[in-house]
């Protein structure tokens, strides 16, 4: 069988894998749904128009909370915050993760014992409780939130990285274009490290769901901004209503179960595709 | 043991011994090999697996692991410029130009997620920065006998024959004036094999570049080289024009290679073959490394280190005690 590229091996390999591509799809529904959610909103998703603690069914669908604000709308507005944090806090842990662990493991040596170390050094840290101390003293926002994920996730990134760029390391190819006399930067940047990118995504996908979590429990703990809606927040408020009036809290729990559900499912995928022992490579 | 070129030599190497030491093991992998390889020859190194020749290619381009290997002894020269110490980026100087180096199994030597134009590519614009790199990639897989659509391929596309055609693009893209060929042909089929030498002996031609063809096969040698260093167990041990030393071996060990190669008869009927095992690398040797399985020992072999001595026409030498003069004057 002739193969087009990489790219396509990859899509097609996705598609054998049906918790995967589902997955896939929901994701790509859910980021249709944060561009273009709010936009196509009959009316400010904010407004307090209906009856507050209408339940769901009729015109306000999922129901509507205390305020009167509709839940369904809310869920839309809270996409793009989970979505945000999610893929940036992912973005940057794989960016600082790679990066760290790459030069760590190509190198050698020394930088490698001082990086590791360093990297140990925060991974030591209890996260939870460290990123409720942070946004309690800080104050809450979305910056500080996505900056505590990275902080404290980048080494498990970045220990990945290391192992896999030793591995490709010493892979016979490397030798070759090291005889070519091409600069070891570029041997770096160049050949290794697209080599050995594959689980580092599959782990990055992990950390949205992660990062997404994290997020959702500070905002359910009531540290974020009323100022802002998240799930969390959504989740926070519904609680205080559990018995009276459940849809408040059962959709957005249900929502960020499925999106945190939908990156776990895709990182598994990409893993299981993406390894160096998977047969399609 | 130096070659019978004497000016212009692209590559001199002389008595160099490197060992390799992981776990508190010391593997004394060459001990004693000098060679040279004068601008526009080819040279070939036989021996078997384990003798040392593919750890010599790699020393001339510094492709051995700093970490655990290293030179003890002697000295590498390239186009003149010794390269013995060098570290680090030092070597971008000498690695692709003026020495390439193609590879055994050129499916494990080619990345696997770039295309082969881009690889070929990479080299051109390192050595070639006056060139348009596609065109000049598209004029090196004319060159090796590629169709140019090669270049859009991944190497998982590509058959074993093609894929060494391609890391000979990549090598010659560096415009060479040494290519070192370690094994090149080794994991193809006999009908490529011979494809893949016969392209080798036209760009010679063509280009004029010098040739270390390293092989554990005396036909390929034989077909393909002007001198020849026959290696064992890190030594050279003997050396001089291909034909005089394959049909006139002067060294016990040449010897019986050169008879196993033949699928030579003993008066028995068995197929001729070298008794025993190749010594253990861990110390270096004080005397012949091939004693032990020599059948041609004397007294002499147990006292003293023969040095390498001429044994024929053509610069034939052998490090053997059989044509040493002294040996010659006792008798």
């Amino acid at each position: 069988m002739r193969r087009r590229s990489a790219a396509w091996n990859w899509l097609a390999g996705l598609a054998q894998r049906p918790a995967g591509i589902g997955s896939a799809l929901f994701i790509l529904l859910l980021l249709v749904v944060a561009l273009l959610g709010p936009a196509v909103l009959p009316r400010h998703p904010l407004a307090l128009t209906d009856q507050p603690m209408l339940p769901p069914g009729g015109a306000s669908f999922l129901g509507t909370d205390d305020l009167g604000r509709s839940v369904v709308a809310e869920l839309i507005l809270g996409v793009r915050v989970s979505l945000a944090v999610g893929i940036v806090a992912a973005l940057a842990t794989t960016v600082v993760g790679l990066l760290v662990g790459a030069i760590a493991g190509y190198v050698g040596g020394l930088i490698d014992t001082v990086l590791m170390r360093i990297a140990e050094f925060f991974q030591v840290m209890p996260t939870f409780i460290l990123a409720v101390a942070i946004v309690a003293l800080a104050g809450p926002g979305l910056t500080r939130v996505i900056a505590v994920i990275a902080l404290l996730s980048w080494p498990q990134t970045a220990r990945l990285a290391r192992a896999e760029v030793l591995r490709v390391g010493q892979l016979d190819f490397i030798a070759a274009v090291r005889s070519l006399g091409i600069p070891e930067w570029r041997i770096l940047f160049g050949e290794v490290i697209p080599n050995a990118i594959g689980p580092v995504i599959a782990l990055g996908m992990l950390i949205v769901g992660y990062a997404i979590l994290l997020e959702a429990s500070l905002g359910y703990l009531g540290l974020s901004s009323p100022a802002i809606v998240s799930w969390g927040r959504m989740l926070s408020v519904g609680q205080r209503y559990l018995f009276s009036a459940w849809w408040l809290s059962v959709f957005p729990g249900l929502a960020i179960l499925a999106t945190v559900l939908a990156f776990n499912l895709l990182g598994d995928a990409l893993a299981d595709l993406l390894s160096p022992r998977s047969a399609t490579r | 043991m130096t070659g019978a070129a004497g000016g212009g030599a692209i590559l001199e190497v002389h008595a160099l011994h490197v060992t390799y030491e992981s776990a508190g093991r010391t593997v004394h992998a060459v001990q004693d090999a000098s060679l040279s390889v004068a601008e526009g020859e080819a040279v070939g190194i036989a021996g078997e697996s384990g003798c040392g020749k593919s750890t010599l290619a790699r020393v001339l381009l510094g492709l051995v692991p700093a970490r655990i290997a290293q030179i003890r002894n002697g000295r590498i020269a390239i186009g003149g410029v010794d390269v013995t110490g060098f570290a680090g980026r030092d070597w971008e100087r000498v690695r692709g130009q003026p020495v390439a180096i193609v590879f055994q199994d050129p499916l494990s030597f080619l990345n696997p997620v770039m295309r082969v134009g881009d690889q070929i590519g990479e080299a051109v614009r390192r050595h070639d920065p006056a060139a348009t790199v596609p065109a000049r990639s598209a004029e090196l897989v004319d060159l090796v006998r590629l169709p140019r659509s090669a270049l859009r391929r991944y190497p998982h596309e590509l058959s074993g024959g093609m894929r060494q055609r391609v890391m000979l693009a990549m090598a010659l893209g560096c415009r060479p004036r040494l290519l070192v060929a370690d094994e090149p042909t080794t994991a193809l089929d006999a009908t490529t094999e011979a494809e893949i030498l016969t392209l080798l002996r036209e760009l010679r031609r063509e280009l004029g570049m010098a040739m270390l063809l390293i092989s554990h096969d005396l036909g390929v040698l034989r077909w393909n080289c002007d001198r020849i260093y026959i290696m064992y167990a890190g030594h050279t041990v003997e050396s001089g024009a291909t034909a005089e030393v394959l049909s006139h071996p002067a060294h016990p060990y040449t010897r019986g290679l050169a008879a196993a190669a033949r699928l030579a008869r003993l008066p028995d009927g068995h197929f001729a073959m070298i008794g025993g095992d190749v010594p253990r690398l861990e110390r270096p040797a004080r005397l012949c490394p091939f004693l032990s399985r020599c059948d041609a020992a004397m007294a002499r072999c147990h006292e003293a280190m023969p040095p390498a001595s001429p044994a024929g026409a053509n610069g034939h030498r052998a490090r053997c005690w059989l044509v040493a003069p002294a040996h010659r004057e006792a008798i």
